[in-house]
C-alpha cells in the first residue's frame, strides 16, 4: 500500500488530506474491484500560512511522517496554458509563475507552495490538478465577453486572455465520469455544485457547454458572502459616486456580500438551501438565480435528462431539488422524469480518485 | 384610446454643436415627408422649432404633452401627470440617466414655461417592469449601500415591451392578464429580452442601468464584475475610460471593429470566412438563447415567444439562430413564414408548436399616447368625479426624445 497527500490551498490555510491508494498488484487485478473507489482517506488537517512564508518545517513532517508517493495539489486557475492534469516539474513551474498577473490571489502562493514542496527531499512526484481545465474547450460563444477584441492594446498586456473559465472543474468533470459509469443517462447534465460560490454547468456528451462561473469566481451565483453576476453600471457607479477604488468594491462584492448580506450576518448557502424564516429572502433569490442558469443550459444543451448535485453543502441539495425540478420539468413541452444524482464526495477524495486511475492508465500502457 | 391613428410625426436630427450637416427637423403627415433646415444648439430651441413648424399645421395643437423617461428612480417610479411640485425632483433625475434624462427634462421646463395650460405627462421605460418580484431585482450586495444608491434592477424598454405584449394579446386572443410570453426587444442600438407573466413583466435582462444583459450594438452586455475592477485598475484607475470602453466601445462594434450593427456583421460572417464576424455572431446569438432558455423557464408555460424592434423586425437570421433546438420547450419555427415576414403582427412558429411566435412591430410613440391618455382620464374622472373625461378625443403629441 502506498500513499498519496492531497494539497488544497484554501486562503490562509492549505487542508492536507493523507490518502491510502491501493498497489499496482491490486490495481491491475481485473474488473472486481475499481482501484480508485478502495482508496481511503487517513488522515486530514491544516497548515496555516504564515506572512509570505509557507510553514515549510510542518510540511517537512507531514511528508515525512506518511512518506507518500505523490502529492496532489489542487490550483484553482490554470488560464489556456494548462489544459489538463500535470506532472510537476521546472518548466510547469515557469509556465504557472507567468499566470500571476492574471490570476494574483490563487497563483503566487500556490507557487510558493510548490517551492516548498521540491526542497523537501526526497522529492516525492507532484501531480496538479487544475479546476479550469475542465472548461478549457468551453464554446466560443459561452467563453467569450463582449468586449474590444483588442484590449491589450489600451490597457497592457498583463490582462491575458480575458475569458470565461468556469470555476468547479474538478466537481463537474468528476460527477459527469460517475454519472457515465453508473449507466446513469448522461448526455444533458445539469451540474449544480454547491460550494461556498456555487456553480451550475451544463454538460453535453461529457463536455461542458455552460458555466455560470466567470473569467473569476466572482461572476455567476451568489455564494456565501460573494456577490455573483452584477449590472456592470453598479460597480461604475460605486467607483463614482463612493469614490471606491478597485480593492474596497472588490472587498465589498467578495467578502460583504451573497447571502450574508442577504441574511444580514455571516450566512453560508447550506443554511439557506435548508429554509427557515430568516432565510426566505436568500433562499427565494438564490434558487431564483440557480433556475436562470438552468434554464440557459436547457437552452445551448436543447433540454436535460439528468439533474446532478454536488459540493460541500450538497446535503443542503434535497429542499432546493424539491423546488427547482419541478419548475425544470414545467418548461418542457411533454412531461418526462429526469434523473437525480448527489455526488456526496468531498474534494480531495475526488482528487485522490482522479489520481488513482491517472496511475492505473499509467501502469497499464507500459 | 379613441384613435390610434398618427397624425403627423418627426425627429429633430443633429441637435447641438456643429457637425458636417446642419439641424434639420424630418417631419412627415399625411401629405408625405418634408426636411426643413434649422439651426439649433440644444433641445430647447430644437422643441420650440417644432413647435413653430406645428403651428402652422391645422389641428395640431396638443392636448397633453406626453415624454419617454427612461429611469425615474424612487421620484418617479411610475407614469405620472407632472404637478407644479415635481420639477423639484425633476432636477434630481438628471443625473440617474445623464444621457437620456436631462434633454427631456429641460424640455418639461421648456413645455411648462410657453404652454402653461397644456398638462404634461411623463411615461416610463422602467414602469412595465414595477412588477419585478424583490428576487428577481435585488442585488445581492449590502443593502445599506444598495438603499443609499438605489441600486436594484429596474429594467428598460418596458414601453416596447409591454406595447408588444399586448398586440401579442390581441393577435392571439389570449388576454393580456393570462399571457406568458418572452419578449425580445432587439434593437439596432440596445437590446434586451423581458419575461413576461399573466401580462406583467417579471424579468428584464437589462438592469440597473442599460448595460446588462445581451450584447448590444456598443454595450457589453454580462460581465465579470472581477474583470470590470480589473480594467479599473489596469486603467490607472480612469474611470470615464472604462466607462466608455464598456458603453462605447464593446459589444457588437468591439468584437467585431467592422460595425456596430449585427446586420453587417451577419452579411460578413455568411458571406466571408472573417472570423472576428463570426466570433462576433456566435457570442451575440449565443447570449439571446442561454436568455431566451432561462426565462422561458422562468415563465413555465409560454404561450408565445415576442420578436421586435429592428432586428426582432426585420432580420430572419437572428429569429431563426434564437428559435433553433428549443424543441424542448415546446418552440419549433416554420422556417419558410420566417423569411416571408410581410406584415404585421405575424406568427411565424410551425403548426405544430406548442409555443407561438410572433413579430410585431414596436410603436412606442403609440404606447406612450395610450398611456398618456390613461393617465389623463383617469385625473380627469378624479378631478370631475363621476364625470367621463371627454376632452381628449384629439390625437396625444408625443415627444419622444
Amino acid at each position: 500500500m502506498s500513499r498519496l497527500i492531497v494539497l488544497i490551498p484554501e486562503g490562509y490555510f492549505i487542508e492536507y488530506h493523507v490518502y491510502s491508494v491501493e498497489s499496482d498488484s491490486v490495481a491491475t487485478d481485473g474488473h472486481a474491484t475499481k482501484p480508485w473507489e478502495a482508496c481511503s482517506l487517513e488522515w486530514t488537517g491544516k497548515i496555516r500560512f504564515r506572512g509570505e512564508g509557507l510553514s515549510l518545517e510542518e510540511l517537512r513532517k507531514l511528508i515525512g511522517k506518511y512518506s507518500p508517493e505523490a502529492i496532489a495539489v489542487r490550483i484553482l486557475y490554470g488560464g489556456e496554458e494548462f489544459k489538463r492534469t500535470q506532472i510537476y516539474d521546472r518548466s510547469i513551474l515557469e509556465r504557472l509563475e507567468s499566470l500571476a498577473a492574471r490570476s494574483p490571489l490563487h497563483i503566487p502562493p500556490s507557487v510558493r507552495l510548490l517551492k516548498a514542496l521540491e526542497r523537501i527531499v526526497p522529492t516525492p512526484e507532484i501531480y496538479l490538478f487544475f479546476e479550469t481545465a475542465f472548461f478549457a474547450n468551453l464554446p466560443l460563444g459561452e467563453r467569450t465577453y463582449a468586449i474590444d477584441g483588442n484590449l491589450s492594446e489600451a490597457y497592457g498586456e498583463g490582462l491575458g486572455d480575458i475569458r470565461r473559465y468556469g470555476y468547479h472543474g474538478l466537481f463537474h468533470g468528476a460527477l459527469a465520469g460517475k454519472i457515465k459509469e453508473r449507466g446513469i443517462d448522461a448526455r444533458k447534465i445539469l451540474s449544480i455544485c454547491l460550494e461556498p460560490i456555487p456553480e451550475v454547468a451544463g454538460i453535453y456528451d461529457g463536455k461542458p457547454v455552460t458555466v455560470s462561473g466567470g473569467s473569476t469566481p466572482l461572476e455567476g451565483l451568489p455564494g456565501n458572502s460573494t456577490c455573483g453576476e452584477l449590472d456592470p453600471g453598479i460597480i461604475l457607479l460605486l467607483e463614482e459616486k463612493k469614490k471606491w477604488g478597485p480593492e474596497r468594491i472588490n472587498e465589498m462584492l467578495s467578502r460583504k456580500s451573497g447571502v450574508t448580506a442577504l441574511v444580514g450576518r455571516n450566512a453560508t448557502i447550506a443554511e439557506v438551501l435548508r429554509g427557515g424564516r430568516d432565510f426566505e429572502k436568500a433562499s427565494d433569490l438564490l434558487e431564483y438565480r440557480i433556475l436562470l442558469s438552468c434554464g440557459a443550459a436547457m437552452s445551448v444543451m436543447g433540454g436535460f435528462d439528468t439533474v446532478a448535485f454536488s459540493g460541500r453543502y450538497v446535503e443542503a441539495a434535497d429542499r432546493l431539488a424539491g423546488r427547482l425540478i419541478p419548475k425544470l420539468i414545467g418548461a418542457s413541452s411533454a412531461p418526462f422524469h429526469p434523473a437525480l444524482f448527489f455526488m456526496q464526495d468531498t474534494l480531495d477524495r475526488l482528487i485522490a480518485e482522479s489520481y488513482c486511475r491517472s496511475r492505473l492508465a499509467t501502469t497499464m500502457t507500459f | 384610446m379613441p384613435s390610434e391613428e398618427e397624425i403627423l410625426g418627426g425627429e429633430v436630427q443633429r441637435i447641438g454643436a456643429k457637425t458636417a450637416e446642419s439641424s434639420r427637423i424630418v417631419h412627415h403627415d399625411s401629405r408625405g415627408e418634408i426636411v426643413r433646415r434649422v439651426s439649433v444648439k440644444g433641445y430647447r430651441e430644437a422643441f420650440s422649432e417644432v413647435m413653430k413648424l406645428l403651428a402652422g399645421e391645422s389641428g395640431a395643437s396638443p392636448d397633453i404633452f406626453a415624454h419617454r423617461l427612461v429611469q425615474g428612480g424612487t421620484e418617479f417610479p411610475s407614469n405620472s401627470i407632472i404637478r407644479d411640485d415635481d420639477f423639484e425632483a425633476l432636477e434630481l433625475i438628471k443625473g440617474l440617466a445623464p444621457i437620456h434624462n436631462p434633454p427631456v427634462v429641460e424640455i418639461i421646463e421648456e413645455c411648462k414655461r410657453g404652454y402653461p395650460g397644456i398638462p404634461q405627462a411623463v411615461v416610463l421605460d422602467t414602469a412595465f417592469h414595477s412588477t419585478i418580484p424583490s428576487y428577481a431585482y435585488t442585488y445581492p450586495i449590502p443593502s445599506d449601500i444598495a438603499g443609499q444608491l438605489g441600486i436594484r434592477k429596474y429594467g428598460f424598454h418596458g414601453i416596447s415591451h409591454q406595447y408588444v405584449t399586448r398586440a401579442a394579446s390581441d393577435y392571439l386572443h389570449i388576454p393580456l392578464q393570462e399571457l406568458n410570453a418572452v419578449s425580445c426587444h432587439l434593437g439596432s442600438g440596445g437590446a434586451s429580452i423581458c419575461a413576461v407573466v399573466g401580462g406583467k413583466s417579471v424579468d428584464n435582462t437589462m438592469g440597473f442601468s442599460p448595460l446588462q444583459g445581451l450584447v448590444m450594438s456598443t454595450r457589453c452586455g454580462d460581465l465579470d464584475p472581477a474583470l470590470i475592477l480589473k480594467l479599473i485598475a489596469y486603467s490607472g484607475g480612469n474611470y470615464s475610460k472604462v466607462n466608455d470602453l464598456l458603453n462605447k466601445k464593446s459589444g457588437v462594434l468591439g468584437m467585431s471593429s467592422i460595425s456596430s450593427d449585427i446586420r453587417d456583421v451577419i452579411s460578413r460572417a455568411t458571406k466571408t470566412d472573417d472570423e472576428r464576424s463570426q466570433m462576433t455572431l456566435d457570442v451575440y446569438l449565443w447570449r439571446i438563447r442561454k436568455y431566451m432558455g432561462a426565462y422561458l423557464t422562468v415563465v413555465g408555460h409560454a404561450d408565445a415567444i415576442v420578436f421586435t424592434d429592428t432586428i426582432g423586425e426585420s432580420v430572419p437570421y437572428v429569429r431563426e439562430a434564437v428559435c433553433r433546438n428549443l424543441e424542448f420547450f415546446g418552440v419549433k419555427l416554420d422556417e419558410w413564414k420566417n423569411k416571408k415576414v410581410s406584415q404585421f403582427p405575424t406568427d411565424i412558429a410551425a403548426k405544430d408548436s406548442r409555443v407561438r411566435i410572433i413579430v410585431v412591430k414596436t410603436n412606442e410613440e403609440l404606447a406612450i399616447a395610450k398611456n398618456s391618455y390613461e393617465l389623463f382620464v383617469s385625473q380627469e374622472r378624479d378631478s370631475s368625479g363621476s364625470e367621463e373625461g371627454e376632452s381628449l378625443d384629439e390625437q396625444v403629441d408625443c415627444i419622444n426624445s
